[in-house]
């Protein structure tokens, strides 16, 4: 059986006088059904780009390129972009991060949920309509019916968030994408809309990237993790392996810096990374780390770093072999 | 306890809402008898959701409103008789955001110096030395003292906006949710940086947050803020260990730490939002609360003390539930 998305060698590249820009570099993985591949990195490291480079919603000036990428066995490079549109929201769709800006506020909530399920299934207004308070329902909103004639500033961030992701799975695609879908919220409502999506997803055998920089998330939520440096994947493993055992010393260096309660002593100094994310822009040569690691030493340039493979699924792009690295992330691992 | 230096004292404050276009205006309860207090050197968490009345605290302990009843006291001194700038001398903020509270058009060197000129201390001379000093301490290369905002990271925006907080040396630090909006990685340096500071010049931190693993790593009490109350106040380990109010215990549920396999909790909060206009009958928290009692919608709960708990305002732990005025 082959996965429901497969993506390889993505890459995403803004051109520009001064050399071209490229914060996603190369990035390869897959995603079966009813499983939650959680992408986490830091800011600019690339994640959000590498979720709109997959749906096609990248700037036009932006280029994208892959080896292959397809969903259900089904090419999306290519495509037109009325072909595309048939699958955005349809077979995949994406929730967004600030449930805010997000949904249009001159339409009511009612017309934006039942107007991607008109353009897909051509149905009459009232069908829509009696799926959008299903959906509404589904997601956990009391009074669905009395919710459609509301404006998007009626409500608050969490029941935004929430016809948000009634709305992404109003056609009940087999891949939804979440870009940060809680950083806006309040922690029990973060709580309550990952209770949510996770349940959503089992009950539908949906498929899921979920894009984040919170370790926490990503550790109770995830079946499989990536996680990003730079434009590159640098680590991947399921939830388990990489909170365990984490090999690369971005992925180690990340666990020391978050404060457990229980674990780290109150008032000790947490783990932190030094310098700052390299700019990329044109080639970086090397391991994209290196300046960061500290363990850096001649062999991590120039020559691009590639990921080692320790077994199907688990790799790390270091040039140290993985039982030295297991080593050194004994400290930090959960 | 004499070394408290700062105090809130039964705290109240209103604000007028419009409710829309010829409405009459309405009245939010922003904060609801607050007391809460500082003692010199120590750390304090006040956490609880956006909403709750955190940052309007926060204002009245910076003297920047006046509370409609009760006061606060700095020093033991009512802090409505101290001048602005008298406070300022010994309260400082720094705010949550590093992007929106530094000015963009001034250089970094005059946004940290700021306060020195306001209170009008030292020479142009003197005034730059203590700046290079200040970047230092913050571990701010001085080499971006001609920098404009934009040109630095948000943690080093954040590292500005320390410097400029202990400029003039206060003894005092609000800090509302000062990591909040940096990166992981960012958040572990910035903490760092403000244990060391706090080690290096004795200074007591009130540090708001909705992040209780940032408060309990920081602080060595806390305060749980629910809808203009304040709902529990106990150390930082006993809050952990054991909270008492069922909101402390949804807000611990729900703070996801790095442990795979735990899944995500379900907190059984609902989805009916507080709404500080229109507070519920009796306890607030009733529409949410999954032990809620027959009584919990009609009486307002007192505060009691529960075990090593020293404020709860749960009718859980009182023993006979008298009636109180709502």
């Amino acid at each position: 059986m082959t996965a429901l998305l497969e993506v390889d060698g993505l890459s995403v590249t803004f051109p520009a006088t001064a050399g071209d820009f490229r914060p996603v570099r190369d990035v390869s993985f897959s995603v079966d059904r009813g499983e939650t591949l959680c992408i986490v990195g830091e800011s600019g490291c690339g994640k959000s780009l590498t979720a709109l480079a997959l749906m096609g919603l990248l700037p036009k000036w932006a280029r994208r390129d892959a080896r292959r990428l397809e969903l259900q066995g089904r090419d999306l490079v290519g495509l037109t972009e009325r072909q595309l549109a048939d699958i955005r929201g349809r077979r995949m769709s994406m929730v967004f991060q600030e449930p805010m800006t997000s949904l249009n506020p001159a339409y009511t909530v009612g017309e934006q949920l039942s107007e991607t399920y008109r353009r897909h299934y051509l149905s009459r207004r009232g069908v829509a309509r009696d799926r959008a308070i299903y959906l509404l329902e589904t997601v956990g909103i009391t009074a669905a019916a009395s919710r459609l004639r509301q404006y998007p500033h009626q409500l608050s961030g969490g029941l935004r968030q929430r016809v948000m992701i009634a709305m992404a799975l109003i056609c009940e695609p087999n891949l939804i994408i979440a870009d940060e879908p809680t950083t806006a919220l309040d922690v029990t409502i973060q709580a309550q809309i990952l209770h949510l999506l996770s349940a959503l997803q089992k009950r539908f055998g949906m498929g899921m990237v979920l894009i984040t920089h919170d370790l926490g998330i990503v550790a109770r939520v995830a079946t499989r993790v990536a996680v990003m440096y730079a434009g590159q994947i640098v680590e991947t493993g399921t939830v388990d392996e990489v909170f365990a055992n984490p090999l690369h010393p971005y992925t180690q260096a990340l666990l020391r810096c978050i404060p457990v309660p229980g674990r780290v002593k109150r008032g000790e100094h947490l783990g932190s990374i030094p310098g700052a994310v390299p700019t990329l822009m044109g080639d970086l040569g090397g391991c994209h780390f290196r300046n960061r690691c500290a363990y850096a030493h001649a062999a991590c340039a120039p020559d691009p770093i590639l990921m080692n493979e320790v077994t199907p699924g688990r790799g790390y792009r270091c040039v140290v072999p993985a039982a030295i690295c297991a080593a050194r992330g004994h400290g930090a691992a959960a | 306890m004499t070394d408290v230096v700062l105090e809130a004292r039964d705290v109240h404050c209103s604000f007028k809402v419009s409710t829309g276009f010829m409405r009459p205006k309405r009245l939010l309860r922003a904060v609801n008898g607050v007391s809460l207090n500082l003692r010199a050197g120590e750390s304090v968490g006040l956490v609880g959701e956006s909403g709750c009345g955190k940052t309007t605290v926060a204002m009245m302990l910076l003297g920047l409103i006046r509370p409609a009843r009760g006061e606060v006291r700095l020093d033991g001194l009512p802090m409505h008789e101290l001048d602005q700038r008298d406070i300022a001398r010994r309260v400082q903020p720094i705010f949550q955001d590093p992007y929106s509270s530094l000015n963009p058009r001034k250089r970094i060197a005059d946004i940290i110096a700021l306060p020195l000129r306001v209170h009008r201390m030292g020479s142009t001379d003197d005034r730059r030395k203590k700046v290079v000093e200040m970047m230092d301490m913050v571990g701010l290369s001085p080499r971006y003292a001609d920098s404009y905002p934009d040109q630095l990271s948000g943690g080093q925006r954040q590292r500005v906006a320390i410097a400029r907080a202990l400029i003039m040396r206060p003894r005092i630090v609000i800090c509302d949710e000062p990591t909040s909006s940096l990166d992981v990685s960012m958040q572990s340096q910035i903490l760092n940086l403000l244990l060391d500071l706090q080690r290096e010049l004795g200074l007591a931190y009130l540090l708001i947050s909705h992040n209780l693993a940032v408060v309990e790593h920081m602080a060595v009490r806390a305060y749980v803020m629910y809808l203009g109350r304040v709902v529990e106040e106990t150390d930082s380990e006993q809050l952990f260990r054991a909270p008492a109010h069922p909101y402390t215990r949804a807000l611990l549920a729900s703070v996801l730490t790095p442990e795979p396999g735990r899944g995500v909790p379900d907190t059984h909060l609902g989805v009916a939002y507080a709404n500080s206009i229109d507070p519920p009958s009796g306890c607030t928290f009733h529409p949410r609360c999954t032990k809620a009692m027959a009584v919990c919608s009609t009486i307002v709960p007192h505060p009691v003390t529960h075990g090593a708990t020293r404020h709860v305002e749960c009718h859980l732990y009182s023993e006979a539930p008298n009636p109180a005025p709502v």
